[in-house]
């Protein structure tokens, strides 16, 4: 008979134990480095591919975050401008040099280019934010720093050892991520339809090796439920010193699946990184006496003088409210019911990670008050391609453009009622009206309330697509 | 000891595991849905899914026979045009030598026929014929019909400087040549230019200065150089096209087995896709919503957008179109016989959907073919018919563009992407 209370107690005090106590520094400035080169590569990939024209010069329109309206693009030079700056800031903040400044300016930075259009919004980008301000926060600037290195901080700010309750911190902040991907996963589609699964491995059969796999009846399935399987459960096994080494084994493999699978950029990249917090804090020593890179009498001389930041009670209540915000956060969609896939009232900042296949048809139906003419318009006449596919099945979005037409409308004299014709497509559901036909659009005002002219999501189960 | 330790442990992770799943799977109840505006759009989201009753295993070559149906197809029709195109240089070089009424109505009926057979084999618009930004597109389709884009100005300005007969006429602006600009050299016998009253040729009285007969002379040439060029853009792409010469057939057919324009067979179905897209922008939005009012159209109506004005032939050239896009779709046989998209859809599981699209098809097709009067008077006579074209097409591309595109995973024709997740 399990005892339940006991293995609670006996629980608690370890992880209060846990947690005051201090740890090997070395993980902190493993990830800081780890982190920043992903960024910096992150940010040079913005350059090369051309997505700064694309995603934020070329745009005539940008949908902006509720709030957030005043932030606008610079000009086309400083936006270059300010990728280069961000690579350069990425990368001191991976090697230590004024590591502090460096990341709360990138910061800054990725901030201000994730708030100029939500259409650019992906998880990856918020997870990438979250992880600068901990190491910005945190004593990650003064270990292993370039800067101490070169003597231009004073050597007594340089830290060994940080409190373990750092380290667990990020193992929360990685976990959260994680856990609600798997929980996200955990819905019908998903788990019995293996959608939107089977819709992407269809077109996936031509690859490779893995490609006739895909063709077999039951490959979809059992892929979802290890998708779910290895979200949901993935971190209390990467906490588990035992399983840790096959824990960690199976991120890497599941990170470059996602990868060859699907156009995910930097994130599994960030995420393998990241899984590293669950390893032993000193396991960057580890690495580098094995590659000879240190020596062991500087190892000694270092354990020898072990350095601690400073604690501080305000920080950690702040850290406290951090995770609290952490938790609720991706939770907000049950305030608003129905199907979050569909409405998208609490998608974001949500850790939804690839669970969702969605196509629509938008035409905003224009109606002149004073004259009673009705036409149609486009997206496009508005949007570039990439904006109008990330249009298509997010119903704020299409609020936002019905008050740009109204009052791109207005400005020369013409009132408008503006409605829109939203057919969207759903994991591959039979296509079904996002958005209430009849409801003047150009009278509603936007915000976080629940979406009365958003329509129910369709109830009936997605289609069982057969990869061939 | 571990092991009774972690005993608990790994029953609460196996018990949420099941209670999270038995949750999140369970069927909503109606209440839970806070939605409720009334049901999603007339019923359709309640109506049955494409989920088959049987399931028929689909062979593995499908994918191969259903490329290389289309390359077929593709190939079958673009050769379908060329002699027609050749017949069309001869009947204009003909009008050019001899500008009696009759070849002139000669040169009209040879155009007539070639375009007829050039707006179906344009739904074709992939490899040689896309644009050069596509893979393996030479822009072969916009040298021969550059559809919306014709410049009547820059057309009349050639006829008064006699820039047809220039040498750099073939790689001059796309908007002053083509079959489009055929027609209204060839239909229009007007006496007036397209040209602003302060533009040049009205300013300068260059264009008064043309007298009928050597307006009608230089019209007449100003066909012949068109046609000439037409000529040599559907050989060029016939050639392309052909196994005997640069084989793009074999670059389709064999798309993910050995082609090197398309790494995947997804890749061939995605640029297939991208080229049935021409019956959303091209068909939909250029020669039905905006003449109809409904698309970038400042007015009630646009009757200067309408197809092919001057010969009144826009609705020959939209029935064209749609049996065009049905051989694309439904297969290039007689009555859709053959492998095409609606077999990938059955085979997928999705062969209701397959049907939808069909019937959608079907009624656009019927809807066009029930057109009496040219759509220039129909606009004036009864719009709501003309709207009711708009809105047949409209719903095979809505279904194209958004249930056809998410259950095979199509890309959609809209340039680069960053990244997801």
């Amino acid at each position: 008979m399990i005892d339940v209370h006991s293995f609670v107690v006996a629980r608690f005090d370890r992880a209060r134990a846990a947690l005051g106590t201090d740890v090997d520094a070395a993980w902190l400035a493993a990830l800081r480095a780890v982190f920043g080169l992903t960024m910096c590569v992150s940010m040079l990939r913005f350059i090369a591919y051309g997505w700064i024209d694309d995603f934020w010069v070329r745009p005539r329109f940008h949908f902006k975050y509720w709030g957030f309206a005043f932030v606008e693009p610079l000009s086309p030079s400083l936006m270059h401008a300010l990728f280069w700056g961000l690579a350069a800031l990425a990368l001191a903040m991976a090697v230590g040099f004024f590591a502090r400044w460096a990341g709360a300016l990138f910061l800054l930075g990725f901030a201000y280019v994730q708030l100029l259009d939500v259409t650019t919004y992906l998880n990856h980008y918020y997870l990438a934010a979250l992880l600068t301000a901990l190491l910005v926060v945190s004593p990650a600037p003064r270990v292993w720093a370039l800067d101490r290195k070169l003597g231009l901080t004073k050597a007594g700010l340089a830290r060994t050892r940080v409190s373990a309750k750092w380290l667990w911190l990020f193992r929360f902040q990685v976990g959260v991520v994680y856990t609600y991907a798997g929980f996200a996963k955990a819905n019908a589609d998903w788990l019995v339809h293996a959608q939107p699964l089977r819709i992407w491995l269809g077109s996936r059969t031509g690859m490779p090796v893995l490609g006739p796999l895909f063709r077999l009846e039951g490959a979809p399935l059992a892929m979802s439920w290890c998708g779910f399987l290895f979200d949901t459960f993935v971190v209390w096994f990467l906490l588990t010193r035992r399983t840790r080494p096959f824990a960690f084994v199976a991120v890497v493999v599941f990170h470059a699946m996602t990868r060859a699978l699907f156009p995910i950029g930097m994130f599994p990249f960030i995420m393998i990184g990241a899984a590293l917090v669950f390893f032993e804090p000193s396991w960057p020593r580890w690495i580098l006496a094995k590659v000879r890179l240190v020596s062991p009498r500087a190892e000694a001389a270092e354990a020898a003088a072990p350095t601690i930041a400073p604690r501080r009670a305000w920080g950690w209540a702040l850290a406290a409210i951090y995770c609290v915000l952490q938790l609720a956060l991706p939770a907000r969609f049950l305030a608003y019911g129905g199907d979050v896939r569909w409405h998208e009232q609490g998608m974001r900042w949500s850790w939804r990670v690839m669970v969702r296949e969605k196509n629509g048809s938008i035409t905003y139906v224009l109606r002149d008050k004073a004259t009673g003419r009705i036409w149609h318009l486009s997206p496009r006449k508005y949007l570039t391609p990439l904006q109008e596919r990330e249009l298509q099945g997010q119903p704020d979005l299409i609020l936002q453009l019905a008050h740009h037409i109204r009052d791109d409308y207005a400005r020369r004299g013409t009132h408008l009622e503006v409605r829109v014709e939203a057919i969207v497509s759903l994991n591959g559901r039979r296509s079904a009206p996002l958005i209430d036909p009849d409801v003047d659009l150009a009278s509603i005002p936007d915000g976080i309330a629940r979406a009365s002219w958003i329509l129910p999501c369709p109830d009936d189960p997605p289609p069982h697509i057969r990869p061939i | 000891m571990n092991t009774t330790r972690r005993t608990p442990l790994l029953a609460l992770l196996v018990v949420v595991t099941i209670v999270v799943t038995a949750i999140a799977c369970r069927k909503r109840t109606p209440d839970e849905n806070v939605y409720t505006r009334g049901t999603a759009g007339g019923g359709t989201a309640t109506t049955p899914t494409t989920t088959p009753t049987t399931t028929t295993p689909a062979p593995a070559s499908l994918k191969v026979e259903i490329l290389k149906a289309e390359a077929d197809c593709a190939l079958g029709r673009f050769k379908d045009f060329e002699p027609k195109a050749r017949a069309l240089r001869d009947a204009a070089r003909a009008w050019a030598d001899d500008r009696s009424a009759a070849k002139r109505t000669a040169a009209r009926e040879a155009w007539r026929i070639a375009i007829v057979s050039w707006e179906e084999a344009e739904v074709f618009r992939i490899g040689p014929a896309a644009a050069e930004t596509e893979r393996g597109g030479k822009g072969l389709r916009d040298q021969i019909y550059p559809f919306p884009l014709f410049n009547r100005c820059e057309v009349d300005i050639r006829i008064v400087n006699r820039g047809y007969a220039d040498p750099s006429f073939g790689i001059s602006l796309i908007s002053a040549r083509g079959l489009g600009a055929f027609e209204y050299v060839a239909f229009y016998e007007g006496t007036d230019n397209g040209c602003a009253p302060g533009s040049a040729i009205n300013l300068n009285g260059s264009w008064a200065a043309l007298d009928l007969t050597e307006l009608t002379k230089r019209k007449a040439e100003y066909a012949a150089a068109i046609a000439d060029v037409v000529l040599a853009r559907a050989e060029a792409l016939v050639r392309a096209w052909d196994p005997v010469a640069e084989n793009f057939h074999r670059e389709l057919a064999t798309a993910g087995a050995g082609s090197k324009t398309y790494a995947t067979d997804q890749d061939a179905f995605n640029a297939l896709n991208f080229a049935a897209f021409y019956i959303e922008n091209e068909v939909k939005d250029e020669k039905l919503g905006r003449p109809t009012g409904l698309y970038d159209c400042a007015a009630m109506t646009c009757p200067d957008a309408v197809e092919s004005r001057w010969a009144r032939a826009g609705n020959a050239h939209l029935k064209a179109n749609l049996l065009g896009f049905r051989r694309l779709f439904e297969g290039c046989g007689t009555d859709g016989a053959g492998p095409a998209f609606d077999d990938l859809l059955r085979a997928v599981g999705a062969g209701q959907l397959a049907d939808r699209m069909l019937a959608a098809l079907a009624n656009a097709r019927a809807t066009a073919d029930g057109l009496t009067v040219p759509f220039e008077d129909l606009l004036g006579s009864d719009l709501a018919r003309a709207r009711a074209v708009h809105a047949a097409v409209k719903a095979t591309t809505d279904l194209l563009k958004v249930d056809v595109v998410t259950v095979l995973n199509l890309e959609l024709p809209m340039g680069s992407e960053g990244d997801n997740d």
